[in-house]
């Protein structure tokens, strides 16, 4: 008997019904109340099983409005924080990506903040419905990597600043709002343009892969994004695994090529700049 | 003001609720309104730029928090790490109380990040009191329950919202955040009286108001929060004063958010509600 469905059922039967794709016109964001064929078989079979009729709505109506509520709401935490990558792959098939998404990776957090962290572990993995989406992809990944770390860059922590003097005696960390990306394409440059022809669109389309090394951190409250060499971005992330200068700089040095002469001079100018910028905290 | 221990005695007048698009607003002109009901789960996090506001406009103004991830319906017990980062929180806006809302909303690990409504079940009410008390025991400030707007009422049911409202927050000795635009909501798609509603409600135990505007879709009305209150809902506030004494009111203004000025012009109208209205002097002959 529906009457007698303990609580944990009931809220598991609605809950994934909610979790079910939207179908028919709720696909098209409308403020149109759910008509009879809005709802798939499982939302209406399992509204019928929980819940009464309105003088105006029958049960299935009545949950599919619950229905694109979940659905819109998720939809629109992506589009927010991935506005490049959506501008990337057009509307359609952001939407393909974010529906598969979300169906792999249902939210776990209180926040909608951390919708999309795990969104560049599964766009590699995303069968998109139009072909042509999917030979964009390398590009696509590096955009959501690019758009994960500045979400992250804004919220994060920020620990006492070491002075440059602590640098040498003591275990060094990054702060936890410096994130650091090598990424294959010119994503940034993408990232900064916010309207764009298509002839544009297409030059991208057509970079070559070629590593762009990038500094995501946050400055005062805004979140800025930065070029660096890769020598200065092999020095961070060394830092990052060994939390000792000296071993850092060590490990630099051992890759063949990595370091070149104008490099070395520039070390203690980077460094003098990370210092300013209070990149460092205790490790 | 209606002080009781549900609002820490607190006589907060009208507030609004404190959004993004007006901070810069708000910190340059640090304009007339008693206090700001702010989104806790906005400000849980590490650092930047929503603490540093957060805390600017802390020293100005009394903060209230109000929530929308506690559920303390769930029939699986509360996030234990959400109640710990919630309270972290509390010690830094100093919040006379913390409200959220009669709803569930997660269940095995996943979040629906949506107010989902209960069964008005007794299964419901001793979960939502166990709920509601073990986030008592954490926070050690007064909870305060919100009315939901629902669209959907289940065959479980046993018992009316208002009677599961009061069951729950007799049960775990709680307060209530009334939100009377929710009452008129509900009772436009349940077809229940909503005077019937506020009458049967244990009034000393509403510790704060909630009012906003909602739009009307075809066959339902939707809690919107996009609209100027409208005058059904103004009426029914007048009534919720007049059976609760003046309570700290907050006006809800979350989509089509307009300029900070016509928000507070907004709340600023429950004042003729809150003041008494000075009687007309009649002059004979
Ligand atoms: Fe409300």
């Amino acid at each position: 008997m529906p009457g007698e469905m303990p609580l944990l059922a009931l809220q598991q039967h609605m809950l994934r019904a909610l979790q079910e794709p939207l179908s028919g016109e709720s696909r098209t964001r409308t403020s149109l109340v759910p008509g009879p064929e809005g709802a798939s078989p499982v939302v209406s079979q399992v509204a019928d099983l929980l819940l009464t009729p309105s003088a105006s709505l029958r049960p299935a109506e009545r949950l599919e409005l619950y229905h694109r509520q979940y659905w819109f709401r998720l939809l629109d935490a992506l589009a927010e924080d991935f506005p490049a990558l959506q501008r990337w792959l057009g509307a359609d098939a952001f939407w393909d990506l974010a529906e598969g998404y979300l169906l792999a990776h249902p939210s776990r957090s209180f926040t909608l903040r951390h919708l999309g962290y795990a969104l560049p572990s599964y766009l590699p993995d995303h069968a998109f419905r139009n072909p042509v989406a999917a030979l964009d992809t390398a590009f696509a990944l590096g955009l959501a990597l690019l758009e994960v770390a500045l979400c992250q860059a804004f919220e994060a922590g920020e620990r006492p600043p070491l002075a440059g003097a602590a640098l040498g005696e003591s275990a060094i960390a990054l702060q936890p709002y410096v994130k650091l990306l090598s990424l294959d394409y010119p994503v940034d440059t993408f990232w900064r343009q916010r309207r764009l022809s298509s002839a544009r669109r297409a030059r991208f389309a057509r970079a070559q892969p070629r590593t762009r090394c990038l500094v995501v951190y946050r400055r005062g409250s805004r979140v800025e994004v930065e070029r660096v060499p890769k020598a200065a971005l092999a020095i961070l992330v060394a830092l990052q695994n060994t939390a000792r200068l000296e071993r850092a700089l060590e490990e630099v040095a051992t890759v063949p090529g990595l370091l070149r002469r104008q490099d070395q001079s520039r070390i203690a100018d980077w460094f003098s700049q990370w210092v300013a910028r209070g990149w460092f905290c205790a490790g | 003001m209606s002080s009781n221990r549900f609002n820490s005695y607190s006589d907060l007048g009208i507030g609004i609720g404190l959004r993004s698009v007006h901070l810069p607003r708000i910190v340059e002109t640090l304009p007339s309104v008693d206090w700001f009901e702010v989104i806790s789960e906005a400000y849980m996090v590490e650092g930047g730029r929503p603490l540093a506001w957060l805390d600017q406009v802390a020293s100005h103004y009394p903060i209230v928090q109000h929530g929308v991830s506690l559920y303390p319906g769930s029939a699986q017990g509360l996030d234990e790490a959400y109640l710990q980062r919630l309270k972290e929180l509390t010690r830094r806006t100093k919040t006379p109380w913390v409200s959220d809302h009669l709803c569930w909303g997660s269940i095995d690990g996943t979040v629906s990040h949506d107010l989902l409504p209960l069964p008005y079940t007794k299964e419901a009410v001793r979960c939502t009191v166990a709920n509601i008390r073990r986030a008592q025991d954490i926070l050690e400030l007064p909870f305060v329950v919100e009315n939901l707007s629902s669209y959907a009422e289940f065959h479980a049911s046993t018992m009316s919202e208002w009677q599961f409202l009061c069951e729950v927050v007799e049960g775990a000795d709680a307060g209530i955040l009334l939100d009377v635009n929710n009452i008129y909501v509900s009772s436009a798609n349940h077809g229940f009286d909503p005077y019937l509603y506020l009458e049967q409600l244990p009034h000393e135990r509403v510790a704060q108001i909630h009012v906003a505007g909602h739009s009307r879709s075809g066959k339902v009305i939707i809690d919107t929060h996009d609209h100027p209150v409208c005058d059904a809902v103004w009426k029914l506030y007048a009534r919720a004063i007049e059976l609760c004494g003046k309570t700290p009111t907050l006006l809800e203004w979350d989509a089509d958010i307009p300029d900070l000025e016509t928000v507070l012009a907004e709340a600023h109208k429950a004042r003729r509600y809150l003041t008494p209205q000075p009687v007309e002097t009649r002059h004979a002959g």
